[in-house]
């Protein structure tokens, strides 16, 4: 035992040179490998929200399909004029007050079909995620794990802002959409859904054209 | 010392610390840097495939939102000139304005991968026409019943689609379903029916959309699409049969009457059925070279100015060489189709232990009457051929051998199953024998089909005796006096981004007053 401890005390340690060299090696190789983690990291993250805001913009389109079939359903007698009502009256003759403009909105899920927001101005659109409650756009994501923009008790904020674009035409015409857009046969729906990545926005766009038909 | 030297030594003692050190530091050093070497390729790997991934995955979207628009519009198409009654005109302005937005579409979902991709990339614009090799971007096929036969001819000869607005004033009749294939390329245009032996028929398949021709005409090499389908003959018009395949072709129609309900029609009782076969064309590998004819395609051109009498509809640019394996003449007489063994002038012509059955057709449906089916018959060892069907008493045979094929082709024959009385295996047993038609139109059979099964491989001829080669498919073609099958439009819609393609095809039921119908049995 005692031999061991003197030969501990009294070894020659490593030189100073090969210590920085040792450390200069290393550093050099864990350099390249950090950052290929955190770009690692980063892509995964990227991946991830990604596939969700793929997923959102689906849903977005697939909500609005919804709100077409439903009231295509409700109003048998007056499809052609009542496809884009957004009332929540089921009554076959007053929809016409309630047809959709052409712009900016917000969609979730209802009780029947889907419910589309146009609350304030369209044109109040950015590319930046400052949360925006008229309409809002900005989505939370519910205890029952559903992204929604309406506030709901338990919910928290959420990193996607969603944004419907409704585009009307009147196609079988004049080609021009009349006062109250009941002679729209078509409308074009482009969802945006945006996310934060780092300091940047990433935007996913899903498009798809709906007409007056099923 | 000069501080040089001094590195220097100190190099040199260096290295040889390092080379003279025993242990295991250098093994364990090695083991860390090629660990870490490890752990670094797998996350640039996994950097590198999730983002592929990604990618292949948005591709993928965006081909599902450009096939759900395209059906979206097939659909529009349908319900705007049927239910709501749309004229000529309008269902030009429809299809037309459909058509560019599906053009925008696809450019857009396009741009979304590769920014600086433009639309003559897609193969979306107006270059007509599309040629061999080249793909559109998407494409609508709708079936529907047929127009008036003046506007069919009109627009037949309007294959270069600009100018359907042209064809407007024709009247179209109540409830009208056009039929019409809308493609990237701008093609639009609208078939019926065509003549045979002096009479106006239907056809299974459609006219202009036999499989013979394939899915995508251009791939086999043609120099226009299918859109000249007056032709009884035409390629386009006839659909394919392998060894081993079948073939069901409705009888009768489902129609809903106005109050929704299903209704049963069948052919009437003076109706003609006619069951076409043939053998393929040669390919240019075939010993055909004296006919130089047949191994060159035309190519034609189709004005844009609609003929009103139907005549003329195309006219002939030129001939170029035909695509080896590829290509083959619109125009193939019997002298460059291939000849099954055995041949007319083969001494087992007709033999009933050489000449094989290649085909049996048959007639079934549901319920007691299930099936009728004709049976072989010969005499003195021989199998009937075509010329015998005006013999009342041979005329019912269903199994058609080669022999009967050949001889067929060459007289450009076929078999009138309307005609066919006798040699049922099931009779009605209430006094005389029904023909085929009767059955039909009588409603013996429910729902009855027409079936044909090829049940022996093709094999070809080689100088009388038979060959190992064999014969791909055999071509058919099922005509009736009348439109027979459901009312209900077909559309089919065909979406091609990004090197991937995707198909939809679906069916739109429509209130029928039951005078007019369409032939939807493809």
């Amino acid at each position: 035992m005692r031999k061991f401890v003197k030969e501990i005390l009294t070894k020659k340690g490593e030189s100073l040179t090969e210590v920085i060299i040792a450390v200069g090696i290393l550093m050099m190789i864990l350099a390249p490998a950090a950052g290929l983690y955190i770009a690692s990291n980063r892509a995964s993250e990227v991946s991830q929200k990604s596939l969700i805001a793929h997923n959102l913009a689906q849903e977005g389109l697939d909500l609005v399909r919804g709100f077409r079939d439903t009231n295509l359903l409700r109003y048998k007698t007056k499809q052609k004029e009542c496809w884009l009502s957004n009332q929540d009256l089921i009554d076959p003759n007053v929809c016409q007050n309630f047809v959709l403009l052409s712009g900016s909105y917000t969609v979730e899920n209802a009780d029947l079909g889907a419910k589309l927001m146009r609350l304030g101005n369209e044109n109040n659109l950015s590319d930046t995620l400052a949360a925006q409650s008229d309409p809002p756009y900005n989505l939370r994501l519910g205890a029952t794990g559903i992204y929604s923009p309406t506030a709901t008790p338990g919910d928290a904020p959420s990193v996607y802002y969603r944004e419907v674009n409704l585009t009307l035409a009147d196609l079988n015409d004049d080609g021009v959409l009349n006062a109250t857009r009941t002679d729209a046969d078509r409308v074009k729906v482009v969802v945006k859904v945006k996310f934060p990545v780092g300091s940047k926005v990433q935007t996913v766009i899903a498009s798809e054209y709906l007409y007056a038909v099923k | 010392m000069k501080f040089s030297q001094l590195i220097s030594s100190q190099t040199i003692e260096s290295m040889s610390l390092i080379k003279n050190r025993r242990g295991v530091s250098m093994y364990v050093a090695t083991v860390f840097v090629a660990a870490m070497m490890l752990v670094s390729a797998s996350l640039a790997y996994q950097m590198v495939s999730g983002k592929a991934n990604s990618e292949r995955w948005a591709k993928k979207d965006k081909i599902e939102h450009m096939l759900a628009s395209a059906q979206e519009a097939a659909e529009w198409i349908i319900t705007s000139s049927g239910i709501e009654g749309a004229d000529e005109q309008q269902l030009a302005a429809i299809t037309a304005q459909a058509r560019a937005d599906l053009e925008a579409l696809a450019l857009e979902q396009l741009q979304a991968i590769d920014p600086t991709a433009v639309l003559a990339d897609l193969h979306c614009d107006d270059v007509d026409p599309i040629t061999p090799g080249e793909q559109p971007c998407f494409e609508l096929k709708i079936f529907g019943k047929g127009r008036p036969a003046q506007v069919i001819q009109a627009r037949e000869a309007d294959a270069g689609g600009a100018n359907d607005a042209q064809v407007a004033g024709a009247a179209a009749p109540n409830g009208a379903i056009d039929y019409s294939n809308v493609t990237g390329s701008g093609k639009n245009f609208a078939s019926g029916t065509f003549q045979f032996k002096g009479a106006t028929v239907y056809s299974v398949p459609l006219p202009g959309t036999g499989s013979v021709a394939g899915s995508e005409s251009t791939t086999d090499g043609f120099a226009v699409p299918c859109v000249n389908s007056a032709d009884a003959d035409d390629p386009c018009n006839w659909n394919k049969l392998a060894f081993g395949e079948s073939a069901e072709i409705p009888l009768y129609r489902e129609e809903k009457d106005p109050n929704g309900a299903t209704v049963i029609r069948g052919l009437p009782r003076g109706g003609q059925l006619y069951l076409r076969m043939r053998t393929p064309c040669k390919d240019n590998n075939e010993a055909v070279n004296a006919n130089a004819d047949a191994l060159r395609r035309a190519t034609l051109e189709f004005p844009n100015t609609p003929i009103a009498n139907g005549d003329a509809a195309a006219k002939l640019l030129g001939v170029n060489p035909r695509i080896p394996g590829t290509d083959f003449p619109r125009n193939c007489p019997a002298s460059d189709r291939i000849v099954l063994y055995p041949a007319t002038t083969s001494a087992d012509y007709l033999s009933v232990d050489k000449d094989p059955v290649i085909v049996q057709w048959l007639v079934k449906g549901s319920g007691g009457l299930a099936e009728l089916l004709a049976m072989e018959r010969s005499h003195d060892g021989l199998r009937y051929n075509f010329d015998d069907r005006d013999n009342l008493n041979k005329r019912a045979n269903s199994q058609l051998g080669s022999g009967r094929l050949n001889r067929s082709i060459q007289l450009e024959d076929y078999i009138n199953l309307s005609k066919d009385d006798t040699g049922f295996t099931i009779q009605r047993g209430i006094g005389r024998p029904y023909t085929l038609i009767e059955y039909i139109s009588l409603f013996f059979l429910n729902k009855p089909k027409l079936k044909l099964n090829a049940i022996s491989p093709l094999r070809k001829d080689a100088n009388g005796r038979q060959s190992d080669e064999l014969v791909p498919y055999l071509e058919y073609q099922f005509l009736t006096s009348e439109q027979i099958a459901e009312f209900q439009p077909k559309y089919e819609v065909t979406v091609r981004l990004f090197g991937m393609s995707a198909k939809k095809s679906g069916k739109i039921t429509q209130p029928t007053g039951g005078s007019d119908f369409v032939l939807g049995n493809l």
